[in-house]
């Protein structure tokens, strides 16, 4: 009983976290907008409150599900932000700073309780501390020089009190009334927007009209009434600072149920606030509307009128979510099942065969056949749609490598400029969360080692501004993705000088290689030459993680140097794991798959033609080189005579580097769904997982980056054997 | 296919198992709750069992996928049911002779640190249940000794001994 309890509270907080890390991203989202729209100089104060709102509730969230640090956090930062949001405090730099920074600690606090499945996981992080003390400091400092953004010309503009019906101004939120202020001081066209209802609809057609609005000006609140007499029908007023044309605005609202009345913002001297509201045209007593608004205010419908209540009204007024949220190992799960229906299918092909040689009941064969082919296609759809759910654009990387970019520029005081295209290219949930550390890895080091200081730059004829570029798309069954810098290039000298110092090649090697061999070093373990570590790139851990962890995912990455023009990183990925095209070879009677995308070519040798190039078999394919590998020798295999006559290569190709797999003959292609082998097999290095070919038999999946590795390492071995005798 | 699918499933209680249980023992089946039971199987003629709660199914041996490079006492990879499971040779893991494949025991399927295992032993036998006292640990034992990843014994009738298999730390230490 006990565990099946704990078992509820386990996905009550995986549910928590979810929502937690969702909310997370958005702040992301939403500070990297208003980041853009500091420089811009043009700050929309609706994604202040956005924040704000995000805060909120992240807060009460937290609040709920015991996670102390986080409530604390997100406590102070709303603190923050609706001073923000009030104009109170000016959104600096340095506060956007902080706050990105409180995103960031939110996102390792989440992940840390979601690694130990405990919410008390991140409680005592000194982080924590630390952020919470600058909050303060940053509060402190901002009551000192109170409010450095109050209204300039607060004796000229008419007061918001005098503008609306007190009824309908004693209802609105603090926040609400300083936008409305905000609005009045910079002589803002104000307007009351009139509309209706249905009850039903209401979300969307709130939408709807909001939509509208928005690129027009500012919607500053709305207030809902229950018109009387029709029940199913909810009269809202809003009020509306117009910032564009009024013909604008009359356009889009054109066609809807809607009356438009201009709240008149007539410049009063200060002393009319003392006078009574007969001056101000909207609050008129004869004013039908404005009495109305009075009445409707007041018997208002609470949940849709409680001013204090701003966060979750907002959140119950937006419209209904079309999206579900699936752990995808549930998607895992459902792509088993389908490839086991895959097998029935088959078996089922097996019998109706079967149906007709033994029963000679062609006539029955024909139509199970029929019918087992429609079973056949529609699995073929499932199967499509089950890979489509797991598909997610790009864009979620994006929003976290930006928020990186921004603190290393800022840190490293190198202005940079990110463009990315192709955001929107597809792939693999799993990928995607594999691929956002080592994207992160080469784009740091872009920024770090590859664009140079604004004086270097200057000197070397380029704009002050680096520019990284991000490119992704999609290609065949892969999707590229591609990082540029445009930076001074990777220093080839340099990396001869280390490669050899730490004895990865010899000074011998080092003469004959190319220079994009060289640059390929980076990827070699110990090759980080940065002469000091810094907090941005790290130390020791280089190339050579990045590198191993998209080979885990069954990725390559390549690199381009430029000297002094820029370095470029080509990252090829599968577009899913879940499941591959591969080549079914066979090995001594027993059947291996090679994914295709490792695979190059396949073709059949003639014994005379191998040859040996330093103790090693090769063949000459495309008038070059191409090391062999005896599977069955390398596996181990034991078959003494039983040789096949004649065998195939398959030309295995990892990133530029080629290896010919001698296996016995070539059975076919076939898609196949990897899986993992268990934890009893995780010292097996050269099989990247198992696959099921029907009939309950098993195929081990060959990683043959794992291989083209292993027999380098051999054919290393036996070049460095060689080199001293020349 | 039906053949394949456990002869009982986690549930101890499963009407399946108490038809393999001793004929005394099914009449007080009801007795038995309390009791611990033992999943009993051959090998080289000699009677093992092990913590009945550890086995999940009992399924006759699939087709076996050899891994190379792997150490000689894991036979392969099996698929049951759509799950990938390594298989084990119990034979080697207590030091007797290997199997030789293919062959006619049965796969007993074991969960270690929240992996699926199958153990290949030459047959299953049936389920013991006996009472705590009767359980020789090293200290009470009269004759000879526990060897490695030998728990207890029991001696279920005249000349019959059934060792019990320390699975949790022969698993954990040869995998």
């Amino acid at each position: 009983m006990a565990k099946k309890k704990n078992k509820k509270d386990a996905k009550a907080l995986n549910e928590f976290l979810a929502e937690a890390q969702e909310i997370a991203e958005s702040l992301g989202k939403n500070l990297m907008l208003l980041d853009n729209a500091i420089k811009e100089g043009d700050l929309d104060p609706e994604l202040v409150n956005e924040v704000f709102r995000g805060m909120h509730t992240l807060k009460s969230l937290s609040g709920t599900f015991g996670v102390d640090p986080l409530s604390r956090i997100a406590h102070y930062e709303e603190n923050l932000l609706d001073q923000l949001r009030l104009g109170r405090i000016e959104l600096t730099p340095s506060v956007l700073d902080l706050l990105f920074e409180s995103v960031d600690l939110v996102t390792r606090i989440l992940s840390q309780v979601s690694d130990v499945g405990d919410n008390q996981a991140a409680d005592g992080l000194p982080e924590v501390e630390k952020l919470l003390e600058k909050l303060h400091r940053l509060g402190e400092k901002q009551s000192e020089n109170a409010s450095p953004t109050g209204p300039p010309s607060e004796a000229a503009a008419p007061q918001p009190e005098l503008l609306l019906e007190s009824e309908v101004f004693e209802v609105l939120t603090e926040y609400e009334e300083h936008r409305l202020r905000t609005n009045i001081d910079r002589g803002v066209a104000l307007y009351k927007i009139h509309t209706k209802f249905g009850l039903e609809s209401i979300d969307e057609d709130l939408d709807k009209i909001k939509s509208k609005l928005k690129p027009l000006g500012e919607i500053i609140t709305y207030l809902p009434s229950a018109e009387e007499g029709e029940p199913d029908r909810l009269e809202i007023q809003i009020i509306f600072a117009l910032q564009k044309n009024p013909l604008d605005l009359e356009e889009a609202v054109d066609g809807m149920d809607v009356e438009l009345e201009r709240i008149e913002a007539k410049r009063q001297p200060r002393s009319v606030m003392s006078d009574p509201p007969e001056h101000i045209p909207s609050a008129d007593p004869e004013d039908p509307l404005a009495e109305e608004i009075a009445r409707h205010t007041k018997s208002a419908p609470a949940a849709l009128a409680e001013p204090e209540a701003e966060g979750s009204r907002a959140l119950s007024l937006r419209s209904v979510s079309q999206t579900v949220r699936v752990d995808i190992r549930k998607l895992d799960t459902l792509m088993n099942v389908v490839g086991e229906l895959a097998v029935i299918c088959s078996a089922i092909a097996r019998v109706s065969e079967d149906i007709r040689t033994v029963l000679g009941r062609r006539d029955l064969t024909l139509e199970l056949h029929r019918i087992n082919r429609g079973f056949e296609r529609r699995l073929a759809e499932l199967r499509e749609g089950i890979l489509e759910v797991r598909m997610v654009p790009l864009t979620q990387m994006l929003d976290r490598l930006n928020r990186m970019i921004r603190k290393i520029s800022r840190d490293l005081e190198k202005e940079v400029n990110f463009i990315v295209s192709g955001a929107e290219t597809e792939v693999d949930k799993l990928i995607i969360e594999e691929m956002s550390n080592p994207m992160m890895h080469i784009i740091r080091n872009a920024i770090d080692h590859g664009i140079e200081s604004p004086q270097e730059r200057r000197a070397a004829n380029k704009p002050d501004v680096g520019t990284v570029a991000l490119t992704a798309y999609q290609k065949g069954n892969h999707v590229m993705i591609e990082i540029e810098d445009d930076g001074k290039g990777i220093d080839v000298e340099r990396i001869i000088e280390v490669a050899t110092r730490r004895e990865l090649i010899s000074e011998e090697q080092a003469r004959t290689m190319t220079d994009q061999e060289i640059t390929e070093l980076i990827f070699l373990p110990g090759m980080s030459t940065a002469t000091e570590t810094t907090e941005i790139s790290g130390r020791g851990v280089g190339m050579d993680v990045v590198k191993t962890h998209i080979g885990t995912i069954g990725g390559v990455v390549e690199v381009q140097s430029d000297p002094g023009i820029g370095t470029k990183f080509m990252i090829t990925l599968p577009v899913t794991l879940a499941i591959i095209p591969a080549l079914l070879v066979s090995i001594a009677d027993r059947v291996y798959a090679v994914p295709i995308n490792t695979v190059a070519e396949a073709l059949y040798i003639q014994p005379e033609n191998v040859h040996q190039v330093m103790g090693t078999e090769a063949i000459t394919f495309r008038g070059k080189t191409l090391f062999l590998c005896r599977l069955d020798e390398f596996f181990g295999f034991s078959r003494g005579d039983d040789k096949p006559e004649d065998s195939c290569v398959v030309v295995a190709s990892y990133g530029h580097r080629r290896l010919g797999l001698v296996v016995d003959g070539i059975i076919g292609q076939q898609d196949v769904v990897i899986k993992p082998l268990g934890k009893s097999l995780s010292r097996v290095e050269v099989f990247s997982g198992v696959t099921d070919i029907g009939d309950q038999r098993l195929a081990l999946v060959l990683d043959t980056a794992r291989i083209i590795e292993q027999s380098q390492v051999a054919k290393d071995r036996v070049e460095r054997r060689v080199a001293p005798v020349e | 296919m039906p053949k394949d699918i456990s002869l009982y499933d986690q549930h101890p209680e499963n009407k399946e198992l108490s038809k393999r249980s001793v004929p005394g023992d099914a009449a007080n089946a009801a007795a038995d709750a309390g009791r611990p039971g033992f999943l009993c199987f051959t090998l080289e003629g000699d009677e093992y069992g092990v913590d009945l709660h550890v086995v999940q199914e009992i399924v006759k041996p699939p087709a076996l996928t050899w891994v190379p490079t792997t150490p000689p006492h894991i036979l392969g990879v099996v698929s049951i049911r759509g799950a990938v499971i390594t298989l084990v040779d119990l034979r080697q893991l207590m030091g007797l002779p290997p199997t030789a494949w293919p062959r006619t025991g049965r796969v007993l399927i074991v969960e270690n640190e929240g992996e699926r295992i199958g153990m290949l032993v030459d047959a299953v036998t049936l389920v013991r249940r006996v009472d705590e006292e009767e359980l020789e640990t090293g200290t009470s034992l009269d004759t000879g000794e526990l060897t490695d990843y030998m728990l207890c014994l029991f001696r279920p009738g005249e000349d019959q001994v059934v060792v019990v298999v320390d699975l949790d730390t022969m698993l954990s230490e040869k995998l």
